[in-house]
């Protein structure tokens, strides 16, 4: 034992020994050379896989150390990559790194060296770089004499990255051309075989990949190409969660973000889960969700990782949870209903999961009659109480978990209905009481129980009617469930009327109403009221009863005019006087009669009101004809006839309204109302207020102007439809005229003539006298007024006629006639005997005016005044002495006396007036003369019979009533 | 693999096998039509027919450089093609016939697998691939009718080209296009011997 001892001493001291020696040894040389290199090239992920030992005895140390590695291609190029590799040494690994390059690694030759240094902190004196290591090469495929391209294959891309490729040719320096979707690529010549071509940002173009293609001679001889295709960048999974419904299987979704442009057969993303705690991990099928197996009652805490990676690149999203804080509960089965009553109902349901370790709140919704009522609870099930008999409910449940909310399970639904119980209350009843031949006809009404009371179906309804006199006798009756009234005869006894409704469980309470014939007999002496409609309904109000009435009815009929005319009631309490009474039924235009009753104590009634009205009058729908008659000048009478009746119709029938419009316009006297219109035509309005009126007076119109009447009924809710009738007023009364102004004139101015006639001689003597007074003469008056005073009276010495005109008497009549005597030659003129020569220097030198004195021609007696006549000779032969002038007069004459029939020639007087310039119409030639001989004076006047041979001038030498200037002047 | 490739695939068969009544190929003859000659005509006229649209379809559908370079990429040069001789006997040519069309049948499948992966949206050439794959399959088995009725052949043995499952996608298309270059050529050579 002792020499064990001795020996195993010896051992570890000598072992000690040894290493310290090491250690030593080592502590001066702790650089560690590379003792072997080595590459591969993995094609598929571009990588240039690089391996390389050093001295074990740095696996032994575990030491940390430092590996600088250069990387350059081909002999002639420089460094492409310079890295600096820090790892720590562990026994039986190899010390690897994998150099990623953008040019495929089969393009050309890669040359790869090492070196190393200690970095450890234990050793912290030793940090030396040991010598590089040799070239290592990797062989490209430029020296294999094929034509080649790379990458070869499919390659996946992602959008608006790089892409470098490189074409290989077969011997050196040969023609090399690529092309990439007409992309513009740059070339680098990168040895005589290998030509690098960067092809920068590509795009997506098709799903179908895009051809690259080397071109090799100068004759495109050899193809060489590669299909890429260009992949959206794969985003990173968003919304990763899971759950479970059993706590059996967990649900994992995410969202994996926009398409990356590929079908997944074509060039999948795959999904992967990894699970951290259990290290097992699932591939999933689908790209946004997966399912995930729990193990139970073993592992609450997860840790996920969902790893989304295709060709190009991976992407990782992380979660943490604890699975039973992730538990969506479900409800399995049917709800069930039990123990259902008249006003319970108890549910109960099945959770999953269905674990202690989980407990849940359940949430319960009652749906009825559109109202919802929500319970919460703990348990599996839950009674539903306070539930209406003979109702159908509408429940649904759902749970979550309790102690951590995640999700709410979905809804499970129930329908039940809960039985039915004795009707509740009391029904409506009312009644109508009509007398007929045997007594009255009560129809006796009830409204159907509402589903709150009725409590179940309604079977049938009682009615029971005992008399209320000395003999006591009662009727039963039934009627069926659907009936609301019945109707009874009864005599002149009162009748105490109930009536009840019965379902399959009992009856409701009878409603009791007292009827008797004489309460409708009092209803003859009430008057009916008229009421106004409201937009809502009709307004009724009555006076409250004296004998304090315990409650009011109201009836009606929603259809009167109909013969089931749908009656209706309503009951108000004893302090209500005032009701809206509304109906759907109700209509614009029908008449609606309401009945207010007041009810006893003793059940009753008794009518106190009666109501008409409408809810909205309409128009009455008929058309009056109108008729005028008494039209005069401002005023008439309109008749209208009409069917215009007061009942049926759409409205209280008022009266007429007479529109009135003057076509020449004007204003309405204060008996109308004016009614102004857009097109300023005014219209004037007359009212009738009695239906009965057909007959209108019009009064206060203008005298010969048209007007436009119209007649129309109307009601409250307008007029009825009207015809015109247009009317022109006629011109003032003229028969007043004359019988006030022109008869008495005329009856005067007959006395007037008569009392001429009578007076004709006396008249005639002082008007028109045969012979006229010479001293009365009007020229006296002018000769006064001339200042010759003393001649006043015309001295007929004075004159020497020189002329006699000799007048036929019809032929002066139509010479007077017209107008035309001595104007002219061609004109008839009287004709003149010349009594004096004349001759054209006397005419000349001085010219006379001579008078015709009409006083003495019998035929123009009535003829004008005097006229003023200037004789002018026209013919200068006629200028020859007196004598000659006479006989040639005479001669004339004669001949033409041949002509004038016996009898009709008569005389003349012909007054001469000596020429004065003050009458002289031809003043200025003559006034040298005329101051010589003044010739102012009438000349004497000759009576010639016409029957004393006269030498006349013939008709055709006139005019001639020109006197010779030397026979005038003398005289004068 | 097609199915034909399986269905007509014997390990060491090279040449027509002699009259075998019981190769159960041949009991199935009473099943054949009788135009059979009718029948092989129209459908190797509906193929010649075709063939045109086909290549062209084909070529356009793998873009460029393949529309530029026909000449290059699409010359009919399959080395393995199955000889066809126009001048021999009628048996002879049948038999040639249904080493061709087998040959095309299978070759067809790989191409419309390929094309379905390439370019799954080339509707138009798909379907014209799929039309042309049943009128072979129909010409192939009228002609087992015909080789089994008229020259009691129940067995011919045939070649097949190379799959292209492991080729790359350049590749891949660039053979598809050499056969139906070829197939192009070849089809009307045949329609023109029947």
């Amino acid at each position: 034992m002792a020499l064990f001892l001795t020996l195993w001493t010896v051992f570890l001291l000598a072992l000690m020994h040894f290493s310290t020696c090491k250690s030593t040894e080592s502590s001066d040389y702790l650089v560690f050379p590379i003792e072997s290199l080595n590459t591969f090239i993995r094609s598929n992920e571009q990588c240039l896989d690089i391996e390389w030992t050093v001295n074990p005895h740095a696996y032994t140390l575990n030491l940390k150390m430092i590996f600088q590695i250069d990387i350059r291609r081909t002999t002639f190029s420089n460094i492409v990559e310079n890295k600096n590799y820090t790892t720590t040494l562990i026994p039986n690994e190899t010390l690897q790194w994998c150099w990623h390059s953008a040019l495929p690694l089969e393009c050309t030759s890669h040359l790869v060296r090492i070196r190393s240094m200690v970095d450890d902190e234990r050793f912290p004196e030793f940090k030396f770089w040991s010598s590089w290591s040799s070239w290592w090469k990797s062989e490209g495929k430029d020296s294999s004499g094929q034509y080649h391209i790379f990458p070869v294959d499919k390659i996946y891309v992602e959008e608006d990255s790089n892409v470098t490729f490189c074409c290989i040719s077969r011997t050196d320096n040969e023609k090399v051309d690529f092309s990439y979707e007409e992309r513009y690529s740059q070339r680098t010549k990168l040895s005589p075989r290998t030509t690098m071509f960067e092809v920068n940002n590509v795009s997506f173009v098709r799903r179908g990949g895009s051809n690259a293609f080397c071109k090799f001679n100068s004759d495109n001889s050899n193809i060489q190409g590669v299909v890429v295709y260009i992949t959206g960048v794969i985003e990173e999974p968003k919304n990763f969660s899971c759950q479970t419904r059993d706590l059996q299987t967990l649900n994992c979704t995410w969202d994996p973000g926009r398409d990356t442009f590929f079908p997944e057969k074509f060039i999948p993303t795959n999904y992967s889960l990894f699970e951290w705690f259990s290290q097992k991990k699932v591939n999933c099928v689908h790209r946004n969700w997966c399912t995930w197996q729990l193990t139970s009652d073993i592992q609450d805490m997860y840790n996920f990782t969902l790893t989304a990676e295709n060709e190009v690149r991976k992407r990782r999203v992380d979660i943490l949870f604890n699975v039973t804080q992730q538990v969506q509960p479900q409800l399995v089965g049917e709800i069930s209903i039990k123990h259902v009553s008249e006003t319970e109902a108890t549910l109960k349901w099945k959770i999953i999961p269905n674990q202690k370790r989980l407990s849940f709140l359940c949430q319960i919704e009652v749906y009825h009659d559109g109202k919802v009522i929500q319970y919460n609870t703990s348990r599996s099930q839950f009674t539903l109480r306070e539930l209406q008999p003979y109702t159908a409910y509408s429940t649904q449940v759902r749970c979550c978990t309790a102690n951590h909310f995640w999700k709410w399970s979905e809804w499970k639904s129930k329908n039940f209905t809960t039985k039915e119980d004795v009707p509740s209350g009391a029904l409506d009843v009312w009644r109508i009481v009509e007398p007929v031949s045997m007594g009255y006809n009560v129809k006796i009404f009830w409204k159907p129980l509402p589903t709150f009371q009725a409590n179940g179906k309604i079977q049938n309804y009682i009615i029971v009617m005992k008399t209320l006199g000395e003999v006591h006798r009662e009727d039963i009756f039934f009627s069926e469930s659907d009936s609301n009234s019945t109707e009874k005869i009864i005599d002149q006894q009162s009748y105490e009327i109930s009536v009840a409704a019965f379902n399959s469980v009992g009856s409701s309470t009878p409603s009791v109403i007292v009827v008797s014939g004489d309460t409708e007999n009092s209803a003859q002496n009430i008057t009916e009221e008229r009421v106004n409609g409201t937009n809502d309904g009709i307004y009724l109000s009555w006076k409250p009863d004296p004998a304090k009435a315990e409650g009011y009815i109201v009836d009606w009929c929603n259809y009167p005019q109909d013969a089931v005319c749908d009656f209706q009631w309503r009951k108000f309490g004893p302090n209500t006087t005032s009701a809206i009474i509304r109906s759907a039924a109700f209509q614009p235009g029908v008449r609606y009669n309401f009945r207010i009753y007041g009810l006893s104590t003793k059940h009753e009634a008794y009518l106190l009101e009666k109501k008409t009205g409408y809810t909205q009058e309409l128009a009455l729908d008929c058309k009056p004809i109108v008729t005028v008659e008494n039209l005069a000048s401002t005023s008439l009478t309109l008749n209208w006839k009409d069917n215009c009746i007061d009942e049926p119709q759409y409205g209280f029938f008022n009266g007429y309204h007479i529109y009135m419009k003057s076509e020449v316009g004007g204003s309405c006297d204060q008996e109308t109302e004016k009614q102004n219109f857009s097109d300023n035509i005014i219209v004037c309005k007359y009212t009738v207020p009695d239906t009965k009126q057909k007959t209108f007076n019009v009064k206060k119109l203008q005298p010969k102007s048209t007007y436009n009447f119209e007649v129309k009924a109307y009601t409250g809710g307008g007029d009825s439809l009207g015809s015109f009738i247009k009317v022109t007023t006629g011109t003032p009364e003229n028969s007043n005229l004359i019988m006030t102004i022109l008869f008495p004139m005329a009856f005067f101015s007959l006395l007037l003539i008569i009392g001429l006639n009578l007076k004709i001689q006396w008249v005639k003597e002082k008007c028109f006298p045969d012979i006229p007074d010479p001293y009365k003469s009007s020229v006296l008056s002018l000769m006064k007024f001339k200042g010759n005073i003393h001649q006043a009276t015309l001295n007929t010495s004075d004159c020497i006629p020189d002329a006699i005109e000799v007048v036929n008497k019809s032929e002066i009549s139509k010479m007077q006639g017209s107008r035309t005597l001595l104007m002219g030659n061609e004109i008839t003129k009287p004709a003149y005997l010349y009594l004096l020569p004349t001759g054209k220097d006397a005419l000349d030198s001085q010219t006379c005016i001579c008078f015709e004195n009409f006083t003495y021609r019998q035929d123009a007696s009535d003829s004008d005044s005097s006229r003023q006549i200037q004789m002018i000779p026209t013919d200068p032969t006629r200028s020859v002495g007196p004598a000659e002038h006479l006989l040639n007069a005479e001669k004339d004459y004669i001949g033409s006396l041949d002509n004038i029939p016996a009898g009709e020639a008569s005389l003349n007087y012909v007054s001469q007036l000596a020429p004065t310039g003050a009458i002289s119409g031809d003043k200025g030639s003559t006034s040298s003369n005329l101051e010589a001989a003044p010739c102012s004076e009438y000349k004497m006047q000759m009576v010639m019979s016409t029957g004393l041979a006269l030498s006349l001038l013939p008709e055709d030498d006139r005019p001639i009533s020109v006197t010779s200037l030397d026979q005038l002047e003398k005289p004068c | 693999m097609p199915l034909l490739l399986v269905l007509h695939w014997k390990h060491g068969a090279g040449s027509p096998l002699p009259i075998t009544p019981d190769d159960p190929k041949c009991e199935m003859r009473h099943q054949c039509p009788g135009n059979l000659t009718f029948q092989i005509r129209n459908q190797l006229n509906q193929l010649n027919s075709s063939a045109p649209e086909l290549f062209t379809y084909y070529y356009k559908a793998q873009g460029d450089p393949f529309q530029t370079n026909l000449d290059k990429l699409c010359n009919p040069n399959v080395t393995d093609f199955p000889p066809f001789h126009a001048n021999g006997t009628d048996k002879e040519k049948l038999v040639e016939l249904y080493r061709i069309i087998a040959y095309l049948n299978a070759s067809l499948g790989n191409i419309t697998r390929d094309q379905k992966a390439l370019n799954p949206g080339a509707l138009p050439l798909l379907s014209r691939l799929n039309t042309t794959t049943a009128i072979m399959r129909g010409l192939l088995n009228n002609l087992t009718c015909r080789l089994c009725r008229k020259y009691h052949v129940a067995h011919v043995s045939v070649s097949y080209g190379p799959d292209t499952a492991n080729k790359d996608t350049f590749q891949k298309k660039k053979l598809g296009c050499h056969l139906l270059g070829k197939y192009k050529q070849v089809i009307s050579q045949v329609a023109q011997a029947f």
